[in-house]
């Protein structure tokens, strides 16, 4: 078997030298039998024509010999092969449309596939038997406000699961904490820590590259500080330098000595990766946790992971992990956790239990709309394929009649199918590594970016996308080439009836169209959305205000040390040629609100608003004007309001109306705190309402208060509005920052990079299914033109005969347009609906449109029927220019 | 693609090639000239048919074949059996010999 298999394959490979063999063996047979005769006494001459003779036909001889030695089909598969590249060459037009519409097609769904493995499949690199490690999440159901699912949980319900239950080989507590400073002054930067207690690396199977990990004596109170950096971060900013073993690195407030570098591959099992791991003990200690935090159960600080135990079921795990929960919360009395239930997720953090992340949504949404794409393309790939074949019925047929068989027609249409689509797949493989890039850095800003944009799970993904496509571009036409009527072929001059093919155009037509017209109003639903989200007024202007923080309380300082520093800090900037003005502030917009108790004159209690409140926010003068909120009326803080001159505020637009309706807000009295004798408060001046949690609240009740008058507020930014642009001034901040000496490393953003992400779900969603949409619409125009375009080629004698009968060009045009109008409107029903049921599903991605908007779907229709008219137009013109006596003579 | 006709008539030549070349290395036209001797003429076989056989034998692995020079000191493509090519042989030759066998059997059976 082996030897014969070897032979054949030589036979492939050395084709020539094969060839050769059998040529000069031939040879020598016809000499030796020449040579034969010649002894027999038969002149050279004759003898050597006799020889031949007697041989026979040395073609066929030397065909049926290549025959025996090779693979039959791989031979005919060549020859196939090179017909159907000559054939393609030949139209080179329909090529490219489907190689481009194949690379698109399968391009964006590698890229997509490439996103939903990273999140949803793929196990994070490095961790030994992944599927039996469970994250652990916490059911509560708060009646009527829901139903909430967390990872958060509390350091003794860690200890509670780790030592009670049984299905639980081991468990680990992880603490993620972004942005922690590492190093000093200058040299400061901003790394991502996770705390873990020492069961971590061992649980999931970590061996570390050098050095070594955690020990459980490391992880108790008072244990040493010791870190072990991750793979990726050593190689980048040690450069691999291995006596950074055993260095103390200053890392937030404490200093930790490197003990060990993890394995390569390895960043933590969560989508954004670490740069070092501390034990938890010690972290918690030096700043990473509130003080109490590591006895309480009031605080969720923590998340925790566990390994089951082989051949433990996951409900069994489950049940016996909420068992533990519900009797470590109850120890301490009764408690509202008492019906909480314990849920395992896998190790993707995407996968949890209770609702998925809006981000996740939007990616899987825009997994299914990128397959949507490739079916509307792989449509109308399967139409061109469908009018090429039925035009190519004389030359198929003529090749039938030599003998290939309609299994061989149909084999050569398959195999033209797969080479446009294995052409496709390979631009597409290029186009994912380009557009990975793009599309990461979009739906998964957090992922390290060296990580790589196409590996064998997605290149596998695009062989299988190849395949799928074939099949579902080269069966149809492969179908009806089999069952065509080949002498009616070879009779007919090569037109067919336009019934040929015509009800599978046409279904394939309306599948575009339906297709179409549902992306087109997602599209309309997220753009409606993100225009209605960027169209909230903030209440400020955030274009040219940056903010400037710094973790003070990490770096050691106390709350009039940080306040110091800011202040002296906020004279700087204010002193720079390109700042307008500045200010600090505690609270900042998206970030910290602060509550008290506040009466207000003339009222009894304070109006009750969904979003809770009165919030205040402690200021220093022209913080209202640096943030560009609108003064509505009064005077905003001056340099006056001090201690002793009189306690002054300025309220919201909002707090104004709502607290003392219909009468004048400037003038009047708050009374602030639980004590009812302190001080009246007086509003001096209104402001427009600012947004203060998020872009989508609802307006709430808020003031401000001057900071020379307040006692203890703890300041966390600087607010500094720009004279032009915000791009260079960060740098002249951040040199102000750093000549200070001491300081820990500032966060310089502009404020409107706070506002980007909360509309981020939104922007994607909008893009994605615009760009798209806009995709698949000009792809089923041009299927709607081909076919159309087909359809006049076919019907140019029927066409005659109408003109030469009295049709007028407008009834052409209307019979031709009408063709493609009735497939449009059939399409258009059928993606009605399918819009319907696409709106209700994505309906909590939305924000302020209904899900069945009639505008956007009204809109979308209209524009669908343009196009699908436009498109039918110019086949339509054709046709109407048929001249009967040309058209009649054709034949 | 056609099936052959000559379906029986290769197995059967197959068989004899085998047997021609269980005596020694031998190339394609000494199989020729030895068929046409030992069946004293009754067999010719279809030069057209030989080379075929040959390639197949050697696809099959039974037969393996070198270039060596002939007789008269040309350069010739001799075959040789392999082991399977003896033991293919012994496969062909018993069931030929059963065929045959029957046949008497029922040519005899009256």
């Amino acid at each position: 078997m082996f030897a014969s298999f070897m032979v054949r394959l030589r036979a492939l490979v050395h084709r020539e030298a094969a060839e050769q063999d059998l040529t000069d063996e031939l040879r020598f047979h016809l000499e030796q039998d020449t040579e034969r005769h010649i002894a027999r006494g038969m002149a050279p001459e004759d003898a050597a024509h006799v020889a031949r003779r007697a041989f026979g036909n040395v073609a066929i001889a030397r065909e049926r010999a290549r025959d025996a030695w090779t693979w039959h089909w791989f031979e005919r598969l060549r020859q196939d092969l090179r017909y159907a590249l000559r054939a393609l060459r030949h139209s080179p037009f329909f090529t490219i449309g489907v190689v481009v519409t194949f690379a698109l097609g399968i391009g964006i769904n590698a890229t997509m596939f490439g996103v939903v493995d990273t999140l949803f499949l793929r196990s994070p690199a490095g961790v030994t038997d992944p599927g039996r490690i469970a994250r652990v999440y916490v059911r509560r159901d708060f009646g009527a406000q829901g139903i909430f699912t967390g990872a958060g949980a509390t350091f003794p319900t860690y200890l509670d699961l780790r030592d009670h239950v049984p299905a639980f080989a081991q468990v680990a507590a992880v603490v993620r904490v972004i942005s922690v400073e590492l190093g000093r002054g200058a040299d400061a930067r901003d790394v991502n820590v996770a705390a873990v207690s020492y069961q971590y690396f061992p649980m999931l199977g970590i061996q570390p590259a050098l050095g070594r990990l955690f020990t459980d004596t490391e992880d108790r109170t008072g244990g040493d500080r010791v870190a072990v950096l991750t793979y990726r971060f050593w190689q980048q900013h040690y450069g691999s330098d291995s006596t950074v073993i055993g260095r103390a690195l200053p890392i937030g407030k404490g200093v930790y000595t490197v003990i060990g570098i993890g394995p390569k591959g390895f960043n933590g099992i969560d989508i954004a990766g670490v740069d070092l791991f501390l034990p938890i003990h010690p972290a918690a200690e030096a700043d990473f946790a509130p003080p109490e935090a590591i006895g309480s159960r009031n605080v969720s600080w923590i998340s925790t992971i566990a390994r089951l135990r082989p051949d433990v079921a996951v409900e069994t795990a489950a049940a016996q992990a909420t068992v533990a929960y519900r009797r470590g919360v109850l120890s301490e009395g009764p408690s509202r956790d008492s019906t909480a239930q314990v849920r395992l997720g896998p190790i993707q953090e995407a996968r949890r239990p209770g609702e998925m992340s809006s981000d996740a949504k939007v990616a899987l949404w825009i997994g299914v709309v990128a397959a949507v794409v490739l079916l509307i393309g792989c449509a109308n790939v399967a139409n061109l394929m469908l009018v090429r074949a039925v035009r190519r019925r004389r030359e198929l047929a003529v090749r039938a009649s030599l003998g290939a068989g309609r299994g061989g027609l149909v084999r050569l249409l398959l195999l033209e199918a797969f080479v446009l689509a294995t052409a496709g797949g390979i631009s597409a493989v290029i186009l994912a590594l380009w557009a990975g890039k793009v599309a990461r850095s979009f739906l998964l800003p957090t992922l390290p970016a060296d990580a790589p944009m196409v590996e064998g799970r997605v290149l596998l993904f695009t062989v299988a996308g190849v395949l799928l496509t074939t099949a579902l571009t080269g069966v149809a036409p492969a179908v009806q080439a089999g069952r065509a009527d080949l002498v009616g072929a070879l009779k007919g001059g090569g037109h067919g009836t336009t019934g040929q093919g015509g009800g599978t155009r046409t279904a394939l037509l309306v599948i575009q169209v339906a297709l179409t017209l549902v992306l087109l109003v997602g599209a309309g639903l997220f753009v409606g959305s993100l225009r209605k989200a960027q169209g909230i007024d903030l209440g400020f202007d955030a274009d040219r205000v940056l903010s400037v923080s710094m973790n003070l309380r990490a770096a050691g300082m106390t709350r009039s040390q940080g306040n110091d520093q800011y202040l002296r800090l906020l004279d700087r900037f204010q002193r720079l040629p390109g700042v307008e003005r500045a200010a600090v502030s505690q609270g900042t917009p998206f970030g910290v609100s602060f509550f008290q108790t506040v009466r207000a004159e003339g009222r009894d209690s304070m109006p009750d608003l969904e979003s809770g409140g009165p919030y205040y926010q402690v200021v220093t003068p022209g913080y209202i004007a640096t943030m560009g909120i609108r003064m509505l009326r009064g005077r905003d803080f001056t340099a006056g309001d001090v201690v002793g001159s009189g306690q002054v505020a300025i309220v919201g637009a909002t707090f104004a109306k709502l607290v003392w309706p219909g009468n004048e807000a400037i003038g009047r009295c708050l009374y602030l705190g639980e004590d009812s004798t302190t001080a009246c408060t007086r509003v001096v001046g209104i402001a427009a309402d600012a947004k203060r949690g998020s872009v989508t609240d609802a307006a709430s009740l808020l003031y401000y208060l001057p900071f020379a008058q307040i006692s203890t507020p703890a300041i966390q930014a600087i607010f500094v509005r720009a004279r032009a642009a915000t791009s260079g001034l960060s740098g002249a901040l951040r040199r102000e920052v750093q000549s200070v000496g001491n300081l820990p490393y500032a966060t310089i953003e502009p404020i409107s990079a706070q506002v980007a992400p909360q509309l981020r779900s939104w922007r994607l969603g909008a893009s994605t299914f615009t760009a798209f949409g806009l995709l698949a619409l000009l792809i089923a125009a041009t299927g709607i033109f081909a076919v159309l375009s087909y359809s006049v080629s076919q019907r140019t004698k029927e066409i005659g005969v109408r003109v030469a009968l009295g049709a007028q060009r407008a009834d052409i045009v209307r019979m031709v347009v009408g063709e493609g109008i009735r497939a449009a409107l059939i399409g258009t029903v059928l993606g009605g609906a399918g819009a319907i049921v696409l709106g209700r599903a994505i309906a909590s991605l939305l924000y302020q449109v209904p899900a069945t908007d009639p505008v956007v779907l009204g809109g979308v229709v209209v524009t669908l029927l343009i196009v699908v008219l436009a498109a039918a137009w110019f086949p339509a013109h054709r046709a109407s220019r048929i001249a009967p006596t040309i058209a009649l003579r054709a034949e | 693609m056609a099936k052959r006709k000559t379906d029986l008539l290769q197995g059967t030549l197959d068989l004899i090639v085998l047997r021609l070349l269980q005596s020694g290395p031998a190339n394609g036209w000494e199989l020729t000239q030895s068929i046409q001797a030992v069946s004293r003429g009754v067999l010719d076989v279809n030069y057209g048919s030989m080379y075929p056989a040959l390639r197949r034998l050697e696809a099959q692995g039974w037969v393996k074949a070198r270039w060596s020079v002939s007789a008269n000191n040309r350069r010739a493509r001799y075959y040789e059996l392999t082991r399977s090519g003896h033991e293919q042989l012994e496969a062909e030759r018993a069931s030929w010999d059963r065929f045959a066998r029957a046949l008497g059997r029922i040519l005899k059976f009256t």
